[in-house]
C-alpha cells in the first residue's frame, strides 16, 4: 500500500461507551426488521413492542449510567453536554410512549408492525443524534433520518385518506425546508471554513480564518458577515419548519389532524425537542460573531412574536381538538424561541465567565420548558388516544361523567399548557417563568409582555376544552357515534402500561413544577460524573 | 485554444438548455436535458473539479434522468392540452421570473466575491499541491476519517428511505388484501 495515505496514520479519538445508546437504537431497529421477517404477522405483533420498548428503555438507562461523555467526543462530531443529554432522554421517553401506544394502533388499523417499530427506533436514533451533534453534516443527515421516518410513520395508515394527505404535505414541505437547511450550511462553511460548531465558535470569536498558503505562509481571511447572516437565515428557516414556527407552520394543522395519534404525538414533542436542541447549539456558536446579534435579533424576534400571537389566535377559532393542539404547539415553539432570542443577544451584553453562566441559565430554562412541553403534550395526546376521542370536540363533551380519570388527566394537561397566572405548581408555569425571567433580565421586556398576553389568550381555548368536558352530553354517547371516533375506549393490549405512562406524566407535571431544580440538577449529575 | 474549448462548451450548454424549453416533445426535451447535464459536467472538468464532474454525470445525467424518462414513459404524455384560463399567462410570468433570477444570480456573484467564497476549493488545491494526490483521493480520505459519522449515517438514511418507499408503495397489506381508502374522517 502507498504509505503516503494518511488513512494508516489515522487513529480516531473515540469514547466507545458514548456510542452505546445510539448503537443500541440502530441494532434494535435492525433486530425489529429481522424478527418481523422471521416470525410473521402474529409473532411480530407479539414480540416487536417488547423489543422496541426494551431498546428505548435500555438506551435511556445508558444515559443514566453515565456512559456518554459530558462534552465533545468522537472527533468533535458529537457534543453531549447536560442540555443535549437531557434532550436525548426526553426524546427517547416520548418515542417510548409511542411504542406503548403501538400494539393497539397496529391491531386496530392493521398496520405492518415490523416497519412501524423499526421506523420508531430509527427516528429516535436520528433525533438523539441531532440533539447532540456538533457538526453540520452529521446534523443534516440525522435530521433527514428522523424526518423520513416520521413522514412514513404519519402516513403508515394507508387506509386513511386524511393520513395520505398529511403524509404528502409533510413530505413535500419537509423536503423543501431541507433544501434551505443545506443551503445555509454551505454558507456557514463558506464563512468559517469548518463544519464543526465548536471550531466555528472559535473562528467567530477571533474574527478570521487562518489559511496556510504555499510555503507555509499563514494568511488571515476575515469572516464575511454576509455569509454568516445568509447562512443563519437559511438554516433558521429550515429549522423553523421542523419547529412549526409561524410563518412556516402551514403543514402542522393538517398533519396533526390526519396522522395517527401516536405519530402526531412524536412529531409534536420529540422532533421539536431535537430540532430545538440543535438550534440552541447552533445559535450559541454563531452568537460569538460580533455583530451577529444586531441582525439576527430581528429575525428571531419576528418569528417568535408572530408564532405566539398567530398560534394562539388561530387556536381560538378551531373546532377540532387536533387542529387546536397544532396551533397550540406553534405558540409553544414561539415561547421557546424567546429563549433563543436571549441566547442570540447574550454575548453582546457580557463576556467571559459571566457569559458562560448566562448561557448555562438559558439552556436550563429552555430544556425545562421542552421537558414540560413534552410531558403535557404526551398527556393530552395520550388521553385523547386512549379514550378514542380523536379530533371532534363533541367526543369530549361530558367526559368527566363518563370517564373521570382520563378527564382529570386531560384537565391537568390543559391547565399546565396555559402555564401562567393561576397554575403555579405545574411544569408549564415553571418553564414559562424561567424563560420570561431570562428575557426580562436581558432587556426584552416588550417581548415578555407579548408572551404573557399570548398566554392569557391561550387560557380561553385550553379552558374551553375543560369546560366542554364538564358539560352534560346532549344526547347519549351511544346514539351519536362519530365516524372515525369510536366512543368505546381502546381496549386492545397495553392498557395497563398506558395507564402507568399517563399517570407518570401527571405526576411529573407536578413534581417538576414544584421542584424544577430536580430536573436541572439531573442534567448536571449526568454530565459531571460522566465516564471519560 | 483553451478559450475556444471554453466558449464552445458554454454555447453548447445554453443551446441544449434552450432545447429543453423549446421542444414540444417531452422525450426530446428530456434528452436535451441529459446533454445539458453532460455539458455542465465538462465545464466542471475544465475547472479541475473532477469529483463534482463525475458526480454530475453519475447522479444527474445517470440516475435522475432515468427517473425522468421513466415517468415520461409511464405517464405516456402527448401534446399538451390547452391550459386553464388562469394558467395561460404563466409562460410570460415564468419568462419574467427567469430573467429576474438571472439578474439576482449575477448580482449575487458580484456581491459575494467568488475568490474567498470557495474555501473548499482553495483547501483542496492546497492539499493537491502538497500531496500530489487527486481531489477524489482527498475527499475519500476525509470521508473515512474525520467525516466517518455522517458517511455511516447515510447508510441508515438509505435504509429508512427503502423501508419508507416499501411501506408507502405496496398495494396489498400483510393479509394479502388490497389496500383501499376507508371512509373515515381522520386518522386513527
Amino acid at each position: 500500500m502507498d504509505s503516503s495515505l494518511p488513512v494508516q496514520a489515522y487513529v480516531p479519538e473515540i469514547h466507545p461507551t458514548g456510542l452505546i445508546p445510539f448503537l443500541l437504537l440502530l441494532l434494535g431497529g435492525i433486530a425489529c426488521l429481522v424478527v418481523d421477517a422471521a416470525t410473521g404477522k402474529e409473532g411480530s405483533r407479539r414480540y416487536l413492542p417488547w423489543i422496541a420498548g426494551g431498546t428505548l428503555l435500555a438506551s435511556i438507562t445508558c444515559f443514566f449510567l453515565r456512559l456518554v461523555p459530558g462534552e465533545v467526543f468522537l472527533e468533535d462530531t458529537f457534543r453531549a453536554d447536560a442540555f443535549g443529554q437531557l434532550a436525548s432522554i426526553i426524546i427517547l421517553a416520548s418515542t417510548f410512549v409511542m411504542t406503548t401506544m403501538g400494539p393497539s394502533l397496529v391491531r386496530r388499523r392493521n398496520l405492518p408492525s415490523g416497519e412501524f417499530y423499526t421506523l420508531i427506533l430509527f427516528a429516535s436514533l436520528g433525533m438523539t443524534l441531532l440533539a447532540i451533534s456538533n457538526e453540520l453534516l452529521t446534523a443534516f443527515i440525522s435530521l433527514e433520518v428522523f424526518a423520513l421516518s416520521l413522514y412514513v410513520l404519519v402516513g403508515i395508515d394507508r387506509r386513511s385518506r386524511k393520513a395520505a394527505e398529511a403524509c404528502f404535505k409533510y413530505f413535500v414541505l419537509g423536503a423543501f425546508a431541507s433544501a434551505f437547511l443545506v443551503f445555509g450550511i454551505a454558507f456557514l462553511y463558506g464563512a468559517a471554513h469548518t463544519t464543526f460548531l465548536t471550531e466555528m465558535a472559535e473562528v467567530f470569536r477571533q474574527g478570521y480564518v487562518e489559511s496556510v498558503g504555499p510555503e507555509g505562509a499563514v494568511t488571515e481571511i476575515p469572516v464575511n458577515t454576509m455569509y454568516v447572516f445568509v447562512g443563519f437565515a437559511f438554516m433558521f428557516v429550515g429549522i423553523c419548519f421542523k419547529l412549526s414556527l409561524a410563518p412556516f407552520h402551514m403543514w402542522a394543522p393538517d398533519v396533526y389532524q390526519g396522522g395517527n395519534m401516536p405519530a402526531v404525538m412524536v412529531v409534536a414533542t420529540a422532533s421539536k425537542v431535537a430540532a430545538f436542541a440543535f438550534l440552541v447549539h447552533l445559535v450559541e456558536a454563531l452568537s460569538y460573531w460580533q455583530g451577529f446579534a444586531s441582525g439576527a435579533v430581528y429575525i428571531v424576534t419576528a418569528v417568535a412574536v408572530v408564532s405566539m400571537l398567530w398560534g394562539n389566535l388561530a387556536a381560538l377559532v378551531q373546532t377540532n381538538f387536533r387542529r387546536m393542539m397544532a396551533f397550540s404547539s406553534v405558540a409553544h415553539s414561539g415561547y421557546m424561541t424567546v429563549g433563543i432570542l436571549v441566547l442570540v443577544a447574550l454575548p453582546g451584553l457580557m463576556s467571559g465567565a459571566e457569559l458562560e453562566a448566562g448561557q448555562l441559565l438559558i439552556r436550563q430554562a429552555v430544556i425545562l420548558y421542552m421537558a414540560g412541553y413534552t410531558v403535557m403534550n404526551i398527556l393530552a395526546f395520550g388521553v385523547a388516544y386512549y379514550i378514542g376521542g380523536g379530533g371532534h370536540m363533541a367526543a369530549y363533551r361530558g367526559l368527566v361523567y363518563r370517564r373521570p380519570l382520563p378527564a382529570a388527566g386531560m384537565a391537568i394537561a390543559m391547565f399546565s399548557l396555559v402555564g401562567i397566572g393561576f397554575t403555579p405548581p405545574t411544569i408549564g408555569f415553571m418553564g414559562k417563568f424561567y424563560i420570561f425571567k431570562e428575557a426580562v433580565q436581558v432587556g426584552f421586556v416588550g417581548i415578555a409582555v407579548i408572551a404573557l398576553l399570548a398566554s392569557v389568550i391561550s387560557a380561553f381555548y385550553y379552558l374551553n376544552l375543560v369546560v366542554t368536558m364538564f358539560m352534560r352530553a346532549e344526547t347519549k354517547p351511544a346514539e351519536a357515534p362519530l365516524a372515525g371516533t369510536p366512543e368505546a375506549p381502546v381496549q386492545v393490549g397495553g392498557e395497563l402500561l398506558a395507564r402507568v405512562v399517563l399517570v407518570t406524566a401527571c405526576v411529573l407535571i407536578f413534581v417538576f413544577g414544584i421542584f424544577p431544580q430536580l430536573f436541572i440538577g439531573l442534567g448536571e449529575t449526568l454530565v459531571n460524573g460522566a465516564v471519560r | 485554444m483553451f478559450l475556444l474549448i471554453y466558449s464552445t462548451l458554454f454555447a453548447l450548454t445554453v443551446v441544449f438548455a434552450l432545447g429543453v424549453l423549446v421542444f414540444r416533445n417531452t422525450v426530446k426535451s428530456a434528452i436535451s436535458l441529459v446533454f445539458t447535464m453532460l455539458c455542465i459536467a465538462a465545464n466542471y472538468l475544465l475547472m479541475r473539479q473532477e469529483f463534482v464532474a463525475f458526480i454530475q454525470v453519475i447522479v444527474y445525467a445517470g440516475a435522475i434522468m432515468v427517473v425522468f424518462l421513466f415517468v415520461i414513459m409511464l405517464l405516456n404524455l402527448r401534446e399538451p392540452e390547452s391550459p386553464a384560463w388562469y394558467l395561460r399567462g404563466m409562460r410570460y410570468w415564468g419568462g419574467a421570473l427567469a430573467f429576474l433570477f438571472f439578474f439576482v444570480l449575477a448580482w449575487g456573484i458580484q456581491v459575494f466575491s467568488v475568490a474567498d467564497l470557495t474555501p473548499g476549493a482553495a483547501a483542496l488545491e492546497e492539499l493537491r499541491r502538497e500531496s500530489g494526490q487527486a481531489e477524489v483521493t482527498q475527499l475519500a480520505t476525509l470521508m473515512v476519517t474525520r467525516y466517518i459519522v455522517p458517511f455511516l449515517l447515510t447508510s441508515v438514511l438509505l435504509l429508512v428511505a427503502v423501508i419508507g418507499a416499501i411501506v408507502m408503495a405496496r398495494r396489498k397489506d400483510e393479509d394479502g388484501r388490497d389496500i383501499t381508502f376507508d371512509e373515515d374522517e381522520e386518522g386513527a
